[in-house]
């Protein structure tokens, strides 16, 4: 069990992947940032985030370039895959609720308390479905070993082996909840004041407007329309889908 | 009302109204131009002062939170009766409103006045409500049925239907019959006389409800011809904009004046002639009411639109752009152009959180040339940069609607850019800081700065651990080979002769590699081992002590099990069996064979065991 346990901690530690093969290009995409090169920079930070698509560093950068740019809505997709990717940093999570407040939403739902929200989100999504599946490993080996032990191992494996089973459950009730609350298929309205039609196409009439940068659920798709959903009213309708960005 | 006077009356005039006793009684009273008003629109608040005197004091208006408040101007009319002074200044106010609900309007007073105006009610409805259409009566008016006073002169049409001679009268005109709400209608009241007047004239200006009224000086005087005949006019030109739609109508304008008569009863002589054309007959003539319809601004205000009607343009200054943080720098915004510019709101100060501002000023001065009301409006501000560096003040933005294209349009400034130096210590607007410690002073907000490491990106190894995929199916097969053996186990415990049975061959076959692996030089123990193998093997089929058993009890004890051996495979028994025992008793007769008979032994075991497991 100490085993599992120094493995556990051990995979909880992010690990440095190379640094040398992209430090050039980040540092001239840097550059351009700080001369105020700003669609040069998000141009530079767009192909650096396609090469390492986990890193949520780059997706931080390009999200800051985007917004100096003027395009908030590309921004905050940004911002919304840095924080899915490493949703403890603390400039992610203020840049991200910056940019929801310029579309009009709030970052943490309202009526939830600040810091729930904070421990509810603290882990992204694999690193909960990593922790579930250890925990399903260190149960499923510790209830094998018990099994093949004597009575009186078998005994003192019990509650390590129900300790470990909790975990498991609560660490799956968890990933289904952010997966519940932060659905893959979502995006980010990119073009300004989108029309939200009542059908997929022009010869429908248009519903309402959305501002840029707010978020949707992507609930269907016909041809170049997507139907989506608006988070924060709840809002369905059709929109181009040129005018989202898929999250 | 106002007064058209030879100048010589005038200046008697003045010189009767010095004369005049300051003490008199002062009278006050409100009236508003219509008791509801919608969020965007305007009403006129028309206070007028009355007394016995040429110099009246100004009203004492109250502060009015839930509006803004702007001086639309005053028109004064003088009376001068058997040598005595009355005059009345009207004062009207523009009132925007600020936010929506029922407001009352304190009482209103002025230095001197008997008493204070009574407080008016007024309401302010959101811009998706509408306000009654009918103006209604204004509140502070005269209730209905006071007619003029007992024994006043009864109106008269302009051409003097009811006696007056047809070579005086008045005629009131506008320049356009439609216009826009806040769009200028210049009225023109025309008195033409043909004949001497003798005495005073007085002149009623009309009832301009639901108007702002400018008045478009000087009087203008001239001859003109009307069907051949000659004719003396005076002129009066007022401005007018229009503060609610619908049909409004200007009352009529009345003249007051005294002509010459000619009597009936003059007779032919030359003294009863003089004396007749001598004697004054009062007149009193009015012009055609006038009506006007007035379009509602289309739909589509632009963010910020105030009801500003014309064509304006704005520019902004700054008394100096290089300056130090905490140093003042008056900005002037300066808007010109036609329209009521005296209800143009202050403009919105902008959002820049690096420069603090003061109150702002307003000053107007009035262009009425070519009887268009325009002129410019110039508002000032003290800014003081917070911080140093560059700072721009955004442009300030005036829209309006423009009647003349029938569209808004929007008047802007350009940008003004300072250069802010640092100031000196404590030369920031700290005058007016509380002697407390000072906290944060917020100046912009922004996003956070890029990530200065980590640029290459890195990957959590417990989120790497979730896209095993397939290989998470490896626990699940431990647990359930570990349930398998435990389960083999603890059928093993609940039967053991059946254990027995099932491990018999695996113990047989370990004697006879064993036998197998000794060297020649100890056949006998070899044959030995693999004698007790079959032995042993067949005990524990029959579940009986291998000590002691014979071929024989073998034999028979085999055929007795529930699926018994073949015939042969005995046999094969049999000869294996006695062969053992000949090796293990005859060391000579077993040297050399040991490997073969293993193999045999081992052969016909396996056999046996398929056939009694079968």
């Amino acid at each position: 069990m100490i085993s599992s346990l120094t493995l556990a901690l051990a995979l909880a530690f992010p690990r440095p992947a190379a640094a040398a093969a992209t430090a050039a290009p980040a540092a001239a995409a840097r550059a351009l940032y700080d001369a105020g090169n700003y669609a040069d920079a998000a141009a530079a930070y767009e192909k650096l985030a396609a090469a390492a698509p986990r890193s949520a560093a780059l997706q931080y950068d390009l999200g800051a370039a985007e917004f100096k740019a003027g395009r908030l809505g590309r921004a905050t997709a940004s911002f919304e895959r840095a924080f899915a990717l490493n949703p403890r940093d603390s400039d992610i999570r203020f840049n991200l609720a910056y940019t929801l407040r310029r579309a009009g939403e709030d970052f943490v739902p309202p009526g939830t308390p600040p810091a729930l929200f904070w421990i509810f989100t603290a882990l992204s999504e694999r690193e909960l479905a990593g922790l579930h599946w250890l925990a399903a490993w260190t149960t499923l080996l510790l209830a094998g070993a018990g099994l093949l032990a004597g009575a009186q191992r078998r005994r003192s494996l019990a509650p390590w082996t129900a300790a470990a089973a909790g975990a498991w459950v609560v660490f799956g009730l968890w990933w289904a909840g952010l997966r519940a609350a932060l659905p893959p298929d979502r995006g980010v309205v990119v073009a300004p004041a989108a029309e939200l039609r009542h059908g997929p196409g022009p010869n429908f009439g248009v519903a309402f407007t959305v501002p840029e940068g707010r978020r949707v659920r992507v609930l269907g798709a016909s041809g170049p329309w997507l139907e989506v959903g608006v988070l924060k009213e709840g809002a369905r309708g059709w929109i181009q889908a040129d005018a989202i960005e898929r999250l | 009302m106002r007064a058209l006077f030879p100048p010589a009356v005038l200046c008697a005039a003045a010189l009767a109204a010095a004369a005049a006793p300051a003490a008199a009684a002062v009278q006050i009273s409100a009236e508003l131009s219509r008791p509801q008003v919608v969020m965007g629109d305007q009403l006129s608040l028309a206070v007028t002062v009355e007394g016995d005197q040429a110099s009246l004091p100004s009203p004492k208006l109250p502060p009015l939170d839930a509006f803004s408040v702007y001086d639309s101007g005053r028109s004064q009319s003088l009376n001068f009766v058997n040598g005595k002074v009355s005059s009345s200044v009207v004062y009207t106010y523009v009132l925007s409103p600020r936010q929506p609900g029922k407001f009352k309007i304190p009482p209103i007073t002025a230095d001197g006045a008997a008493a204070p105006t009574a407080p008016l009610d007024v309401e302010v409805l959101t811009p998706g409500s509408r306000a009654s259409a009918a103006p209604g009566p204004a509140q502070g008016a005269a209730p209905p049925g006071t007619g003029p006073a007992p024994g006043a002169p009864a109106p008269r049409a302009a051409r003097a239907r009811s006696g007056a001679p047809a070579d005086v009268f008045v005629t009131a005109s506008v320049d356009r019959p439609r216009a826009y709400v806040n769009q200028q209608v210049t009225l023109t009241v025309r008195f033409l006389n043909a004949v001497q007047l003798l005495g005073d004239l007085r002149y009623d200006a009309p009832e301009t409800t639901g108007f702002l009224a400018e008045e478009l000086p000087p009087v203008r005087n001239g001859m003109t011809q009307i069907d051949g005949r000659a004719y003396q006019f005076s002129e009066i030109k007022v401005a007018l904009f229009p503060i609610q739609s619908g049909k409004l109508t200007i009352g009529p304008a009345v003249i007051h004046c005294q002509i010459a008569r000619m009597g009936a009863d003059a007779g032919q002589d030359f003294f009863d002639r003089f004396f007749a054309m001598a004697a004054p007959q009062p007149v009193t003539l009015n012009s055609e009411p006038v009506t006007i319809q007035v379009d509602p601004l289309p739909p589509g205000k632009p963010e910020g639109f105030t009801g500003v009607v014309g064509r304006l343009t704005a520019k902004a200054s700054a008394d100096r752009v290089d300056v130090k943080a905490g140093e003042a720098v008056t900005l002037s915004v300066a808007v010109s152009g036609t329209g009521n510019l005296k209800s143009l709101p202050e403009p919105r100060l902008p959002d820049v959180p690096s420069l603090r501002f003061f109150t702002t000023e307003s000053s107007s001065s009035i262009d009425k040339a070519n009887d268009r009301v325009g002129g410019s409006k110039t508002f000032r501000t003290v800014a003081v940069p917070r911080v140093s560096g560059a700072i721009r003040v955004p442009p300030f933005s005036f829209p309006y609607f423009d009647p003349e294209r029938k569209a808004y349009a929007r008047a802007e400034t350009a940008p003004i850019d300072l250069r802010v130096a640092p100031g000196a210590a404590g030369a920031a607007p700290s005058a007016a800081a509380p002697a407390q410690p000072a906290g944060l002073t917020a100046i912009a907000d922004d996003i956070r700065y890029l990530k200065t490491a980590d640029a290459a990106g890195s990957s959590s190894a417990l989120a790497a651990f979730a896209d095993l995929g397939p290989w998470h199916a490896i626990p699940f097969a431990f647990l359930l080979a570990a349930a398998a053996v435990a389960w083999r186990r603890r059928a093993d415990e609940a039967d053991p002769r059946g254990r027995r049975r099932r491990e018999a061959l695996g113990r047989a076959e370990a004697r006879l590699a064993s036998a197998a692996a000794l060297p020649e030089s100890e056949a006998a123990k070899a044959a030995a081992l693999a004698a007790d193998a079959l032995a042993g093997y067949v005990a524990d089929q029959l579940d009986a002590p291998a000590a002691g058993l014979t071929l024989k009890s073998a034999l028979e004890g085999l055929k007795t099990l529930r699926r018994p051996p073949a015939a042969g495979t005995l046999e094969r028994l049999t000869e294996l069996w006695r062969e053992a025992e000949v090796r293990r008793f005859a060391p000579g007769g077993a040297r050399g064979d040991a490997a073969r008979f293993s193999h045999d032994a081992s052969s016909l075991l396996k056999s046996l065991d398929q056939e009694l497991r079968r």
